[in-house]
C-alpha cells in the first residue's frame, strides 16, 4: 500500500528533473562584455562559483543628493554566464569603499525550474523521513521494512538531485533490491512479526537520548533558517565534465575513479564481501546436528538430520 | 682566638666536649638494651669523665695562657661548620670557651660525672636502665653545647635540647599518669619560656643586620658584644621610648623564666620532682635551672645596656626568691621543699644578675650546684632507704625521723649541706649569698632609684632568713629526733656508688667558697681568694652602657670596709636565727605549737596559702589551662570533625561516589545505553557553541569619522535584522537613501559624533531583538559640527577616509550582507 | 522564509542527512527488536552518505562517490552478517530481543 505513491512520486521527480535541463539549456541571454572592479570580480565569482564569465557594468554616482556616497560607483550590475549558457546578473550597491548589498537575479525559466526543483526537493525529502519514522515506530516488522524500502527510494531520488546518478541506481538496486530483500527473508525466517514499538527497559537512557535528539532536530533545522546558503544556483548550475570527458556523477566518471586512484578500496571491498559471505554462511547455518545452536523442532533451519531438544541457552 | 690545634677524628677538642656525651647518648639509647648493665654505665660516666678530662686540659692548659696573655675574655673557639647561611644571615655551628664558659663547663662535667656514678646504685633496679643513662648523657651533651656555645642559635639548640631531656627524664617512669604529666607541663611551659627566648634573638637579629661587621645579622657574641655592633641596640629607640636592649633583654629574660623557674614560669619545677632523685639533683639543682642565669650573664652587655632590664631581673628575682620562701615553708615531701629552695635560690640568682653583679651570680651558681646536689641525693638516699623497708610514701618528712644514727654518711653531708645553704661561715654557702647582698645593697647604675638596692638587700635578708628556717626545719624532721614510722626505724645506709659522690660534694660545698672572697680595703688577702672575680673579668661587662655605646660609670659601687664587714656580720647573724628558730619550733620533730597554730586563726590561712603554694597551679588552670582546653576542643569538633573529616574527607569521597554513579549508568554494556552517550554528546557540542558569540558591533575611527560594522553574532548570519541609532537619541534612525526606511545596513560611517551607538538585532526566526549599545570617544579629535552618518557626507567633510576616490580603486570586499 | 523554500542550497541536503542520522539513532535507541535495530543502522549509514554527496556536489570533488560505493558495500556486508547472527542467535533464544541478550553481562 505504501509502495505505489513511492512508485508515483519517484517517476514524477524523474519527469520534472528531466523537462527543468531541457529548458535550462534553451533559454541563454546576450551577455555584454565589460571589465569589473575586482572586489566585485572576487566577491561574485565567490558566490558563483562554476560561471565561467562575469561581465559589470558600473553606475556612477548623482552628485545631487547629499546623502550619496562620495564615490563615483555606487551601483554595479555584473552578469555571470554559466557553461550551459544560463546566466545570473548580479546587482550590487556599493559606497565606493565597500559593498553594501548583493541581488541576485536568475532569469525566469531558471526561476521557474528551480521552484519545480524545490518542490521535488520536498517531496522526497518528505518521503525519506516518512520512511524513516515508519521504520522505527512500527511494530509490524514488515510494514518497517516496506518504509524503509521507501526511505531508500527517497534517498536515491535525493542522489539525483545532487547529481549523483550512478550512485542513486546503486541505491535502488543494492539497498532497496539486495540488502532490504535479505531482511525480509529474515523477518519470514523469525516468523514473530511483531514488536513492542518502544522497549520498555531503560527509560531513563531513552528520556535523555530522545530529548537530546530532539534538541538536536531543532537545532539543526534552525541553523539551515540562520545560516546564509552558500550557493544559491545550486539547482541551475550542472557541475562540469571530468578531465577525462565524462559527465559529472555518471558511471563513466565513478568508474574511472573506482578503477584509477580507488584501485585499491575497491580490491580491498571485494575480500570484504567475500569475507562477508563465508562468514554470514558459517554463522548462520546449524553446526552439526544435535549440536549447539541446532535449535529445537520449530526450527525451520535445522535440516533433516535428527535433533534431539537442547536447552538451547546460548 | 686561639684555634686548638689539637685535633680528634678531624674535630678539635674543644668540639669533643659536648660530643662525648652525645656519642654516649646515642650508644646507650641504640644498643643499651642488648648489653650489660656493667657496660651501659661504663660508657655512661666514661662519656662524662671524659668531657671532665677534656675540660680540665683545655681550661688549665691553653685557656689559662690565654687569659694570662691578657685574652680570657676571647678564649678559645672552634668552628665546626656554617650550619645556616641564608641571605644575611650566617650561623656557625662554633664553639667558645672563654672564662665564663669554662666555670660551667666544669661545674656542669664534674657535677655530671658525680650523678652518673650515684645513678649506678639508685637506679640499679630499673629495668630501663640503659635509657636512663641514654637520657642523662643526652642531657649532659646539650648542657655542653649550651654553655659552650658561641652564638645564639647554637644556644638554643642547648636550649631547646635541655628542654627535651627535662622531659624525658622527669616523666621517666611514664606508666605512671601524674608523673607524664609533670613532664609534658615542664615541657610545656619551657616552650612558653623558648618562645620568648626566640622572639628576643629575632629582635636581636633585627637590630643588628645593618650594623655588623660582615654585612649581615649575625648572633655570633663576639660580635654583638663589639663596640661597632653595640651602638645598634642602643641608640635605636624601641617601644616606649625604651632602647631595643630593654627589649631584647627581657624577652630572653622571660626565657630564662622559663628555664630557670621565676615567677611566673616557675610551676613546673615542683611538679618536677617526679622524676628519679639523681634527675632532680642534675637537672633541677645544678644544671639545666641555670641555664637562665648562664645566658643573662653571658649577655651581661646586653643588660648592662639597659636599666629597665635589670631592674626587671632583679625584681623578678627577689620575688621569686621570697614568693618560693613562702611556699617552702608548709611542704611535707622532702623533694618538694627542695624544689621550692632551688626555685628561691635561683631568685638569689637573678637578683645578682639585676644588679650587674655578674660575678656573684656565678660564684652562687656554682656553690648552690654543689650544695644543692648534695642535698639532692642526700633526699635520693633517704628515700631509697626508706624504700628498701617498703614504705609507701618515701618522701613524706611526717613519716621520717632519727635517721642521724641509721644513715650516718647521708645525715654528715646533708648536714654539711645544710650549713652552707643557711650561709654559715666558713662553707661556701656564706660567701657566695654575701658576694650576692653586697653586691645588691652598693648598686647604684644610672636610672636605678638609689634606695632600690637597699630595698633588694632587705629583701633577700628576709629571703635568707627563710632559707635557713625552711631547710633546718627539713634537717630537723627528718634526721633529729625518733623514727616515726616503721621503715624509719629500719633504714640503713645506702651503698657506697651512692655515698661517695655525697661525699665528694659536701667537700666542695664546704671549700668552694674561699675562691670567691670579697676584696677588703688596705688588706691583701692571698690571691686565690678573689680568683673567681679575676677570672671571669674578661668575660662580663662592668661598665654600663652609655650613649652610642660608650661605657657610662661601673654599675657596681665600692662598699667601705667597715659597710662590707657588717654586712657580713648582719647575713651570718640572720642565718643563725633562722637555724635557731627552726630548732625552736622542730628541733624534736613535728611541733605541736605550729600544729596548733594552723588550725585555727590568721596564722592557719597563711599556713594554708603556703601549703597551697599560694594557689598558682589552680589559678593557672582556671585563667588558662581550661579556656584552653576549651578552644582546642572547639577547633577539634569543628576543624578536625567536620571541615577535614566531614567536608574534606567524607565530603570529597562523596561527590566522587557520584560521579562514579553517573559514569557507571553510562557504561552498563547495554549498547544502546553508550549510543545515549553519543548523542548527549553532539547536543552538547551545539549547547556549548551556542553561547558564544553574542551580537555585537566594533569600529574603527578613521580622523573623525567612526567605521562601523556589525556583527549579528552567531546563528544568525545571513537573516538578522539590523536596526541603529547613531545620534544617541534612542530612536531607530532612518536611512536616508531610502526615505520612509529604518536604517539597516551592516556597515554604517558616523562622522562628527563620538558618544553611545546603538545596535539592535533581530533574530529573524524568533523575532527576539538584541540591543547592543557602545559609547565610543573620539579622544581629543575636534568634533565637526554637522552631525551625519553613512553614508560620509560629500563636500564639507574635513576628514579622510570614505571621502574621494576615483572609480577604479579597488573596493573593499569586506561587509558582505 | 520562502528564500529557504524556494531555493534549496547544500544546507537543506545537509540538515536532511542529519534529521535522517537522528532518527536512525532514536531507532536504535528506542527499540528492541534486533532487526529494526539494524535497519536504523542501515538509516544512519545512508545518512552519512547523503552528506557526503552533497558536500561532494558543493566542493565539485567526485572522489566521493567512489566513498558513497564503498560505504554501500560495507553496509551490504554488515548487513548479512548481522543477519547471520540474529538467525543463529533466534535459533537459540526462539526471540531475537536485544534486552534479553545479558549473559555476557556481570
Amino acid at each position: 500500500m505504501i509502495r505505489t505513491p513511492l512508485v508515483i512520486v519517484r517517476a514524477a521527480g524523474s519527469a520534472a528533473a528531466a523537462i527543468a535541463a531541457l529548458a535550462l539549456v534553451a533559454c541563454a541571454p546576450p551577455v555584454t562584455p565589460a571589465p569589473c572592479p575586482p572586489a566585485v570580480q572576487a566577491k561574485v565569482k565567490d558566490q558563483l562559483r562554476t560561471a565561467t564569465s562575469i561581465t559589470c557594468r558600473t553606475h556612477r554616482a548623482e552628485a545631487a543628493t547629499a546623502d550619496i556616497a562620495v564615490g563615483d560607483i555606487d551601483r554595479v550590475e555584473a552578469l555571470a554566464a554559466f557553461p550551459d549558457g544560463r546566466t545570473a546578473s548580479v546587482d550590487i550597491t556599493t559606497d565606493g569603499k565597500t559593498i553594501q548589498s548583493i541581488t541576485y537575479t536568475h532569469n525566469d525559466l531558471v526561476a521557474s525550474s528551480s521552484k519545480s526543483l524545490a518542490l521535488m526537493f520536498w517531496l522526497f525529502a518528505f518521503a525519506t523521513v516518512g520512511g524513516a519514522v515508519f521504520v522505527v515506530s512500527r511494530r509490524n516488522l514488515i510494514a518497517a521494512v516496506m518504509g524503509m524500502v521507501g526511505s531508500f527510494l527517497g534517498i536515491a531520488a535525493i542522489y539525483m538531485m545532487l547529481y549523483a546518478q550512478f550512485l542513486a541506481i546503486v541505491q535502488m538496486l543494492v539497498y532497496a533490491g539486495a540488502i532490504m530483500v535479505l531482511f525480509v527473508f529474515v523477518v519470514m525466517i523469525l516468523n514473530r512479526p511483531e514488536d513492542e514499538p518502544v522497549a520498555p527497559a531503560g527509560r531513563a537512557g531513552q528520556a535523555i537520548g530522545g530529548l537530546a535528539i530532539l534538541y538536536l532536530v531543532g537545532r539543526l533545522i534552525m541553523m539551515l533558517v540562520r545560516v546564509q546558503p552558500p550557493n544559491v544556483d545550486l539547482a541551475n548550475a550542472a557541475p562540469l565534465p571530468t578531465a577525462q570527458g565524462h559527465d559529472w556523477g555518471t558511471i563513466g566518471a565513478v568508474g574511472t575513479d573506482l578503477f584509477g586512484p580507488g584501485l585499491f578500496p575497491f580490491e580491498a571491498i571485494s575480500v570484504l564481501l567475500l569475507v562477508a559471505v563465508v562468514g554470514a554462511i558459517a554463522i548462520a547455518r546449524p553446526l552439526r546436528p544435535g549440536g549447539d545452536n541446532a535449535g529445537d523442532d520449530n526450527d525451520p533451519l535445522a535440516g533433516d538430520a535428527p535433533s534431539h531438544p537442547e536447552g538451547g541457552a546460548a | 682566638m686561639d684555634q686548638s690545634t689539637v685535633q680528634f677524628l678531624g674535630l678539635p677538642l674543644l668540639a669533643w666536649i659536648p660530643l662525648l656525651p652525645l656519642v654516649g647518648a646515642l650508644f646507650n639509647l641504640v644498643l643499651g638494651r642488648r648489653v650489660s648493665k656493667q657496660t651501659v654505665h661504663t660508657v655512661a660516666i666514661a662519656a662524662v669523665a671524659g668531657s671532665f678530662g677534656l675540660a680540665m686540659f683545655l681550661v688549665f692548659g691553653d685557656l689559662l695562657s690565654e687569659f694570662r696573655a691578657g685574652r680570657g675574655g676571647a678564649g678559645l673557639s672552634t668552628v665546626v661548620y656554617t650550619w645556616i647561611e641564608a641571605g644575611s644571615f650566617k650561623a656557625q655551628l662554633a664553639f667558645r670557651l672563654d672564662t665564663l664558659s669554662a666555670v660551667m663547663v666544669l661545674i656542669v662535667t664534674f657535677v655530671g660525672m658525680l650523678i652518673h656514678i650515684y645513678s649506678t646504685g639508685y637506679m640499679a633496679h630499673d629495668p630501663r636502665y640503659s635509657a636512663f643513662f641514654g637520657y642523662l648523657n643526652l642531657f649532659t651533651g646539650s648542657m655542653l653545647i649550651l654553655v659552650l656555645a658561641a652564638n645564639m642559635p647554637v644556644m638554643f639548640i642547648g636550649w631547646e635540647g635541655v628542654g627535651l631531656c627535662s622531659f624525658l627524664l622527669i616523666g621517666f617512669w611514664y606508666e605512671n599518669e601524674a608523673f607524664a604529666s609533670a613532664g609534658r607541663k615542664a615541657f610545656v611551659v619551657n616552650r612558653i619560656g623558648d618562645f620568648a627566648f626566640l622572639l628576643g634573638m629575632f629582635l636581636l637579629f633585627w637590630a643588628t643586620k645593618n650594623n655588623s661587621l660582615d654585612n649581615g645579622g649575625s648572633l655570633d657574641f663576639a660580635v654583638l658584644k663589639s663596640a661597632a655592633v653595640g651602638p645598634a641596640y642602643v641608640d635605636v629607640p624601641f617601644w616606649g621610648g625604651e632602647r631595643l636592649a630593654a627589649a631584647a633583654a627581657i624577652l630572653l629574660f622571660i626565657g630564662a623564666c622559663g628555664k630557670s623557674a621565676q615567677l611566673p614560669l616557675f610551676v613546673w619545677l615542683p611538679d618536677a620532682m617526679a622524676g628519679p632523685t639523681p634527675v632532680s639533683a642534675l637537672i633541677h639543682a645544678a644544671t639545666m635551672v641555670t641555664a637562665g642565669v648562664y645566658m643573662v650573664c653571658r649577655l651581661s652587655f646586653l643588660y648592662a645596656a639597659s636599666t629597665t632590664a635589670l631592674i626587671v631581673v632583679a625584681t623578678v628575682g627577689l620575688l621569686t626568691a621570697l614568693a618560693a620562701a613562702f611556699m617552702a615553708f608548709a611542704q611535707t615531701d622532702m623533694k618538694k621543699v627542695l624544689a621550692y629552695s632551688t626555685v628561691s635560690q635561683l631568685g638569689f640568682m637573678f637578683v645578682a644578675a639585676g644588679t650587674g653583679n655578674w660575678t656573684a651570680a656565678i660564684f652562687h651558681l656554682g656553690t648552690h650546684a654543689f650544695f644543692k646536689a648534695c642535698l639532692f641525693l642526700g633526699a635520693g638516699s633517704v628515700m631509697h632507704a626508706l624504700e628498701h623497708e617498703g614504705s609507701a610514701t618515701p618522701g613524706d618528712i611526717m613519716t621520717m625521723g632519727g635517721l642521724r644514727r641509721r644513715l650516718p654518711i647521708t645525715h654528715i653531708t646533708f648536714l654539711i649541706s645544710c650549713l652552707a645553704i643557711a650561709g654559715i661561715f666558713p662553707l661556701s654557702g656564706f660567701f657566695s649569698k654575701d658576694e650576692i647582698l653586697g653586691g645588691a645593697f652598693a648598686v647604684h647604675p644610672e636610672g636605678w632609684p638609689v634606695w632600690y638596692g637597699k630595698v633588694l638587700w632587705a629583701g633577700l635578708l628576709i629571703g635568707a632568713l627563710g632559707t635557713a628556717f625552711y631547710m633546718w626545719r627539713l634537717y630537723f624532721l627528718v634526721f633529729a629526733s625518733e623514727g616515726r614510722s616503721e621503715p624509719a626505724k629500719q633504714a640503713h645506709e645506702s651503698p657506697p656508688s651512692m655515698t661517695v659522690p655525697l661525699i665528694v660534694l659536701a667537700v666542695f660545698a664546704t671549700v668552694i667558697g674561699w675562691i670567691g672572697v670579697p676584696h677588703f680595703e688596705h688588706f691583701e688577702l692571698p690571691g686565690f681568694m678573689h680568683a673567681l672575680a679575676h677570672w671571669l673579668e674578661p668575660s662580663v661587662t662592668h661598665q654600663w652602657v652609655g650613649e652610642h655605646g660608650l661605657p657610662g660609670g661601673p654599675i657596681s659601687g665600692e662598699l667601705s670596709n667597715g659597710t662590707t664587714v657588717v654586712l657580713l656580720v648582719v647575713a651570718f647573724l640572720v642565718a643563725c636565727a633562722g637555724i635557731a628558730g627552726a630548732w625552736l619550733f622542730y628541733g624534736r620533730g613535728p611541733s605541736r605549737t605550729v600544729d596548733g597554730w594552723t588550725q585555727h586563726g590568721w596564722f592557719a590561712s597563711v599556713y594554708r596559702a603556703s601549703k597551697a603554694k599560694l594557689w598558682v597551679d589552680e589559678a593557672y588552670d582556671v585563667a588558662i589551662v581550661r579556656p584552653f582546653k576549651v578552644v582546642a576542643r572547639g577547633l577539634f569538633e569543628i576543624v578536625d570533625r567536620f571541615v577535614v573529616d566531614t567536608v574534606a574527607v567524607n565530603g570529597s569521597a562523596f561527590v566522587i561516589g557520584i560521579f562514579g554513579r553517573v559514569s557507571r549508568w553510562f557504561q552498563n554494556g547495554n549498547v544502546q545505553r553508550y549510543l545515549v552517550g553519543v548523542v548527549i554528546g553532539g547536543a552538547l557540542v551545539f549547547v556549548i557553541t551556542d553561547c558564544r558569540k553574542k551580537p555585537t558591533f566594533d569600529y574603527t575611527i578613521v580622523g573623525n569619522q567612526i567605521q562601523l560594522h556589525a556583527d549579528p553574532g552567531s546563528g544568525m548570519a545571513g537573516a538578522a535584522r539590523i536596526r541603529w541609532d547613531l545620534d544617541g537619541d534612542g530612536k531607530q534612525d532612518k536611512d536616508p537613501a531610502r526615505p520612509g526606511e529604518l536604517l539597516d545596513k551592516r556597515d554604517v560611517t558616523v562622522t562628527g559624533y563620538d558618544g553611545p551607538i546603538t545596535m539592535w538585532v533581530e533574530d529573524p526566526v524568533t523575532r527576539r531583538e538584541v540591543k547592543v549599545t557602545r559609547t565610543i570617544s573620539l579622544n581629543n579629535v575636534k568634533l565637526n559640527e554637522a552631525k551625519t552618518w553613512w553614508p560620509p557626507p560629500s563636500a564639507p567633510a574635513p576628514s579622510a577616509g570614505s571621502a574621494g576616490g576615483p572609480a577604479e580603486r579597488p573596493l573593499d570586499p569586506e561587509g558582505a550582507k | 522564509m520562502s528564500d529557504l523554500v524556494w531555493n534549496i542550497g547544500y544546507g537543506h541536503f545537509l540538515v536532511l542527512a542529519a534529521v535522517l542520522f537522528l532518527i536512525g539513532v532514536g531507532g536504535v535507541l528506542f527499540r528492541r527488536n534486533a532487526l529494526i535495530i539494524l535497519m536504523s543502522v542501515e538509516l544512519m549509514l545512508n545518512a552519512a552518505n547523503v552528506t557526503l554527496l552533497a558536500f561532494s556536489r558543493m566542493w565539485g570533488d567526485l572522489s566521493a562517490h567512489t566513498f558513497a560505493l564503498i560505504v554501500i558495500a560495507v553496509a551490504a556486508a554488515e548487513a548479512s552478517v548481522g543477519l547471520a547472527i540474529v538467525v543463529a542467535v533466534f535459533r537459540g533464544r526462539r526471540n531475537v530481543e536485544v534486552d534479553r541478550l545479558t549473559t555476557l553481562r556481570h
